[in-house]
Protein backbone atom coordinates (compact mmCIF):
# COMPACT_ATOMS: atom_id res chain seq x y z
CA UNK A 1 0.00 0.00 0.00
CA UNK A 2 0.94 3.58 -0.81
CA UNK A 3 0.41 6.71 1.25
CA UNK A 4 -1.25 9.05 -0.98
CA UNK A 5 0.47 11.71 0.67
CA UNK A 6 4.11 10.94 -0.01
CA UNK A 7 3.50 7.98 -2.07
CA UNK A 8 6.17 6.14 0.04
CA UNK A 9 5.03 1.94 1.22
CA UNK A 10 3.09 1.75 4.25
CA UNK A 11 1.90 -1.54 6.26
CA UNK A 12 -1.54 -2.54 4.99
CA UNK A 13 -3.76 -1.62 7.61
CA UNK A 14 -2.13 1.01 9.15
CA UNK A 15 -4.04 4.25 10.59
CA UNK A 16 -1.13 7.14 10.13
CA UNK A 17 1.52 7.14 7.61
CA UNK A 18 4.84 6.15 9.24
CA UNK A 19 7.19 8.59 7.12
CA UNK A 20 4.82 11.58 6.86
CA UNK A 21 2.16 11.15 9.61
CA UNK A 22 -0.96 11.34 6.72
CA UNK A 23 -4.23 10.13 8.19
CA UNK A 24 -4.76 6.91 5.97
CA UNK A 25 -8.33 6.37 7.29
CA UNK A 26 -10.02 9.37 6.04
CA UNK A 27 -13.04 8.78 4.26
CA UNK A 28 -12.26 9.92 -0.10
CA UNK A 29 -8.75 11.18 0.61
CA UNK A 30 -7.37 8.70 -1.56
CA UNK A 31 -9.39 8.94 -4.49
CA UNK A 32 -8.86 12.72 -4.19
CA UNK A 33 -6.20 14.50 -6.64
CA UNK A 34 -3.28 16.41 -5.00
CA UNK A 35 -4.70 19.95 -6.11
CA UNK A 36 -8.03 18.90 -4.45
CA UNK A 37 -6.48 17.68 -1.06
CA UNK A 38 -4.26 21.13 -1.06
CA UNK A 39 -7.63 22.86 -1.45
CA UNK A 40 -10.17 20.89 1.29
CA UNK A 41 -6.91 21.32 3.69
CA UNK A 42 -6.50 25.37 2.59
CA UNK A 43 -10.59 25.87 3.46
CA UNK A 44 -10.29 24.06 6.59
CA UNK A 45 -7.68 26.32 7.69
CA UNK A 46 -9.25 29.22 6.52
CA UNK A 47 -12.81 28.90 8.39
CA UNK A 48 -10.88 28.61 11.18
CA UNK A 49 -9.23 31.50 11.33
CA UNK A 50 -12.02 33.87 9.84
CA UNK A 51 -13.75 34.29 13.51
CA UNK A 52 -10.49 35.46 15.10
CA UNK A 53 -8.83 37.34 12.64
CA UNK A 54 -9.75 41.05 11.77
CA UNK A 55 -9.84 42.69 9.00
CA UNK A 56 -7.72 45.93 8.98
CA UNK A 57 -7.66 48.71 6.04
CA UNK A 58 -5.05 50.48 5.03
CA UNK A 59 -6.98 53.56 6.18
CA UNK A 60 -6.94 52.35 9.96
CA UNK A 61 -3.30 51.56 10.03
CA UNK A 62 -2.31 55.35 8.86
CA UNK A 63 -4.81 56.80 12.01
CA UNK A 64 -2.85 58.06 14.50
CA UNK A 65 -4.23 55.84 18.33
CA UNK A 66 -6.30 58.70 19.85
CA UNK A 67 -4.63 60.19 22.71
CA UNK A 68 -6.78 59.55 25.97
CA UNK A 69 -8.05 63.10 27.49
CA UNK A 70 -8.30 63.28 31.60
CA UNK A 71 -11.58 64.83 31.83
CA UNK A 72 -11.21 66.00 35.55
CA UNK A 73 -13.67 64.77 37.69
CA UNK A 74 -16.80 67.49 38.60
CA UNK A 75 -16.15 68.30 42.45
CA UNK A 76 -19.56 67.68 44.69
CA UNK A 77 -20.90 67.22 47.83
CA UNK A 78 -24.39 65.47 48.54
CA UNK A 79 -25.54 62.91 50.81
CA UNK A 80 -28.58 61.16 51.30
CA UNK A 81 -29.82 60.70 55.04
CA UNK A 82 -31.86 58.19 56.37
CA UNK A 83 -34.56 59.80 58.62
CA UNK A 84 -36.43 56.52 59.45
CA UNK A 85 -35.91 52.46 60.03
CA UNK A 86 -32.94 50.57 61.19
CA UNK A 87 -30.42 52.77 59.36
CA UNK A 88 -31.84 55.57 60.86
CA UNK A 89 -29.26 58.61 60.85
CA UNK A 90 -26.89 56.69 58.45
CA UNK A 91 -25.61 58.46 55.70
CA UNK A 92 -24.76 58.03 51.97
CA UNK A 93 -22.21 59.93 50.17
CA UNK A 94 -23.07 60.97 46.18
CA UNK A 95 -20.01 60.52 44.90
CA UNK A 96 -20.75 59.10 41.12
CA UNK A 97 -22.55 61.18 38.69
CA UNK A 98 -25.11 58.34 38.11
CA UNK A 99 -26.29 56.88 41.36
CA UNK A 100 -28.54 54.20 41.42
CA UNK A 101 -31.18 53.79 44.17
CA UNK A 102 -32.92 50.39 45.11
CA UNK A 103 -33.26 46.79 46.29
CA UNK A 104 -30.78 44.76 44.06
CA UNK A 105 -27.07 44.00 44.99
CA UNK A 106 -25.84 46.08 41.86
CA UNK A 107 -27.01 49.58 43.05
CA UNK A 108 -24.87 52.22 44.95
CA UNK A 109 -27.36 53.13 47.39
CA UNK A 110 -28.66 49.96 49.03
CA UNK A 111 -31.69 50.09 50.50
CA UNK A 112 -33.33 46.99 52.04
CA UNK A 113 -37.18 47.30 52.02
CA UNK A 114 -39.88 45.46 51.29
CA UNK A 115 -41.34 48.24 49.15
CA UNK A 116 -38.31 49.34 47.07
CA UNK A 117 -38.50 48.21 43.95
CA UNK A 118 -35.05 46.31 42.47
CA UNK A 119 -34.27 49.09 40.48
CA UNK A 120 -36.33 52.36 42.00
CA UNK A 121 -34.39 55.27 41.53
CA UNK A 122 -31.42 57.13 39.73
CA UNK A 123 -29.91 60.16 40.71
CA UNK A 124 -27.79 61.82 38.41
CA UNK A 125 -25.57 65.03 38.31
CA UNK A 126 -25.86 67.26 35.35
CA UNK A 127 -24.81 70.65 34.47
CA UNK A 128 -24.55 71.31 38.48
CA UNK A 129 -28.21 70.13 39.28
CA UNK A 130 -29.00 67.12 41.19
CA UNK A 131 -31.56 65.46 38.85
CA UNK A 132 -33.66 61.84 40.51
CA UNK A 133 -35.64 60.27 38.21
CA UNK A 134 -38.24 57.55 39.27
CA UNK A 135 -37.47 54.32 37.26
CA UNK A 136 -41.31 53.15 36.92
CA UNK A 137 -41.17 51.25 40.55
CA UNK A 138 -44.21 49.96 42.20
CA UNK A 139 -44.56 52.49 45.28
CA UNK A 140 -42.88 55.61 42.90
CA UNK A 141 -40.71 57.86 44.77
CA UNK A 142 -42.29 60.77 46.56
CA UNK A 143 -40.50 64.49 46.83
CA UNK A 144 -42.03 66.26 49.43
CA UNK A 145 -45.15 64.26 49.49
CA UNK A 146 -45.98 64.79 45.99
CA UNK A 147 -44.98 61.85 43.14
CA UNK A 148 -42.65 62.28 40.80
CA UNK A 149 -41.23 60.90 38.06
CA UNK A 150 -38.26 63.57 37.36
CA UNK A 151 -37.41 66.36 39.36
CA UNK A 152 -34.48 68.61 40.11
CA UNK A 153 -33.09 67.98 43.99
CA UNK A 154 -33.12 70.89 46.52
CA UNK A 155 -30.81 71.23 49.69
CA UNK A 156 -33.42 69.16 52.57
CA UNK A 157 -35.41 67.91 49.68
CA UNK A 158 -37.20 64.88 51.89
CA UNK A 159 -36.99 61.91 49.16
CA UNK A 160 -39.37 58.67 49.43
CA UNK A 161 -38.52 55.62 48.43
CA UNK A 162 -41.79 53.30 48.63
CA UNK A 163 -41.18 53.61 52.45
CA UNK A 164 -37.39 54.28 52.99
CA UNK A 165 -37.54 58.22 53.77
CA UNK A 166 -34.27 59.97 53.13
CA UNK A 167 -33.14 63.41 53.03
CA UNK A 168 -31.22 64.98 50.68
CA UNK A 169 -28.32 67.92 51.47
CA UNK A 170 -26.00 69.41 49.28
CA UNK A 171 -23.50 72.21 49.38
CA UNK B 1 15.61 71.31 73.66
CA UNK B 2 12.71 69.11 73.43
CA UNK B 3 13.14 65.23 73.76
CA UNK B 4 11.00 64.80 70.21
CA UNK B 5 13.01 65.27 67.73
CA UNK B 6 11.45 67.52 64.93
CA UNK B 7 11.47 65.88 61.31
CA UNK B 8 11.08 68.42 58.45
CA UNK B 9 9.53 66.86 55.12
CA UNK B 10 8.10 68.49 52.32
CA UNK B 11 4.79 68.73 52.00
CA UNK B 12 4.17 68.72 48.36
CA UNK B 13 6.50 65.22 47.70
CA UNK B 14 3.97 64.04 50.34
CA UNK B 15 0.87 65.54 48.08
CA UNK B 16 -0.96 62.26 46.54
CA UNK B 17 -4.17 61.80 44.13
CA UNK B 18 -6.76 59.85 46.41
CA UNK B 19 -8.90 57.24 44.83
CA UNK B 20 -12.45 58.07 44.85
CA UNK B 21 -12.86 54.19 46.63
CA UNK B 22 -11.19 56.65 49.33
CA UNK B 23 -14.09 58.48 50.04
CA UNK B 24 -16.78 55.41 49.40
CA UNK B 25 -16.05 53.18 52.57
CA UNK B 26 -16.70 56.16 55.07
CA UNK B 27 -18.74 55.85 57.88
CA UNK B 28 -19.28 57.59 60.58
CA UNK B 29 -18.24 56.27 64.08
CA UNK B 30 -21.09 53.95 65.56
CA UNK B 31 -23.29 55.73 68.38
CA UNK B 32 -21.58 58.90 67.91
CA UNK B 33 -24.64 61.43 66.29
CA UNK B 34 -22.87 63.52 63.61
CA UNK B 35 -24.12 66.88 63.54
CA UNK B 36 -22.65 67.60 59.68
CA UNK B 37 -20.15 67.59 57.02
CA UNK B 38 -16.69 69.10 56.55
CA UNK B 39 -16.23 69.43 53.16
CA UNK B 40 -12.58 69.88 51.43
CA UNK B 41 -12.91 72.05 48.46
CA UNK B 42 -8.99 73.20 48.15
CA UNK B 43 -6.30 71.29 49.81
CA UNK B 44 -4.40 68.36 50.08
CA UNK B 45 -7.05 65.92 50.53
CA UNK B 46 -9.61 68.06 47.73
CA UNK B 47 -13.18 65.96 47.54
CA UNK B 48 -12.82 64.55 51.03
CA UNK B 49 -16.06 64.70 53.53
CA UNK B 50 -15.09 64.79 57.26
CA UNK B 51 -17.84 64.23 59.90
CA UNK B 52 -18.50 66.94 62.49
CA UNK B 53 -20.13 65.45 65.71
CA UNK B 54 -21.55 66.47 68.96
CA UNK B 55 -19.04 68.62 70.94
CA UNK B 56 -15.78 69.51 70.43
CA UNK B 57 -14.26 68.79 67.04
CA UNK B 58 -10.32 70.16 66.54
CA UNK B 59 -8.76 70.58 63.53
CA UNK B 60 -4.91 70.58 63.05
CA UNK B 61 -1.67 68.96 61.42
CA UNK B 62 -1.28 66.88 64.11
CA UNK B 63 -2.60 62.99 63.83
CA UNK B 64 -4.07 63.67 67.73
CA UNK B 65 -6.44 66.07 66.33
CA UNK B 66 -10.07 64.69 65.26
CA UNK B 67 -9.74 66.33 61.71
CA UNK B 68 -6.27 66.11 60.35
CA UNK B 69 -5.01 68.05 57.38
CA UNK B 70 -1.71 68.15 55.86
CA UNK B 71 -1.55 71.51 54.34
CA UNK B 72 0.83 74.17 54.60
CA UNK B 73 0.40 76.83 57.01
CA UNK B 74 -2.05 74.31 59.50
CA UNK B 75 -0.78 74.07 63.07
CA UNK B 76 -0.72 71.18 64.88
CA UNK B 77 -3.76 72.51 66.69
CA UNK B 78 -5.02 75.27 64.86
CA UNK B 79 -9.13 75.46 65.25
CA UNK B 80 -11.47 73.67 66.89
CA UNK B 81 -15.63 73.84 66.04
CA UNK B 82 -17.86 73.18 68.97
CA UNK B 83 -21.50 72.24 68.64
CA UNK B 84 -23.81 72.43 71.49
CA UNK B 85 -27.55 72.41 71.13
CA UNK B 86 -27.88 73.55 67.89
CA UNK B 87 -25.71 75.91 67.83
CA UNK B 88 -22.35 75.63 66.30
CA UNK B 89 -19.04 77.63 67.41
CA UNK B 90 -15.41 78.34 65.77
CA UNK B 91 -12.59 79.24 67.81
CA UNK B 92 -9.16 80.17 66.73
CA UNK B 93 -6.49 78.56 69.13
CA UNK B 94 -4.02 81.96 68.38
CA UNK B 95 -2.38 80.97 65.22
CA UNK B 96 0.11 82.88 63.05
CA UNK B 97 -1.58 82.08 59.88
CA UNK B 98 -4.92 82.40 61.35
CA UNK B 99 -8.24 81.23 60.59
CA UNK B 100 -10.35 82.90 57.76
CA UNK B 101 -14.01 82.86 57.75
CA UNK B 102 -15.21 83.84 54.59
CA UNK B 103 -12.82 85.96 53.85
CA UNK B 104 -12.40 87.79 57.36
CA UNK B 105 -10.30 86.69 59.75
CA UNK B 106 -12.07 85.03 62.70
CA UNK B 107 -11.16 83.87 66.61
CA UNK B 108 -14.47 83.48 68.08
CA UNK B 109 -17.47 83.36 65.85
CA UNK B 110 -20.77 81.78 65.35
CA UNK B 111 -20.96 79.50 62.13
CA UNK B 112 -23.84 79.31 59.78
CA UNK B 113 -24.82 76.22 57.15
CA UNK B 114 -22.40 76.80 53.98
CA UNK B 115 -19.74 78.75 55.34
CA UNK B 116 -16.41 78.93 53.65
CA UNK B 117 -13.50 78.36 56.47
CA UNK B 118 -9.71 78.81 55.47
CA UNK B 119 -7.03 76.83 57.18
CA UNK B 120 -3.61 77.82 55.48
CA UNK B 121 -3.86 76.92 51.84
CA UNK B 122 -6.89 74.59 52.77
CA UNK B 123 -10.35 75.78 51.77
CA UNK B 124 -13.74 74.07 53.86
CA UNK B 125 -17.14 74.71 53.99
CA UNK B 126 -18.69 73.59 56.43
CA UNK B 127 -22.78 71.37 56.00
CA UNK B 128 -25.06 71.36 58.55
CA UNK B 129 -27.11 68.38 59.39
Amino acid sequence: MLCPNCEQIVVEGSRFCMHCGFHLTLEGWADKTVAERVATTVCEYLEDFSEKTKVISQETLQQKPKKMVKTPKPLFFAWLVSLEGPDKGKDYRIIKEKTSIGKSEDSDILIKNDFVSRNHAVLFYEKHKYVLNDLQSTNHTCVNDKKISRRILKDNDVIKFGEAVYKFKCL
Amino acid sequence: MTDQTRVDFDIEATRVELPPTLFEGKEAQEGKPFGGWLAMIEGNFKGEAFYLYEGRNMIGSSSQCDITILDEGVQNQHVSIRLSSGKWMITDLDTDSGTFLNGKRAHRNELKDGDKIKIGKALLRIKML
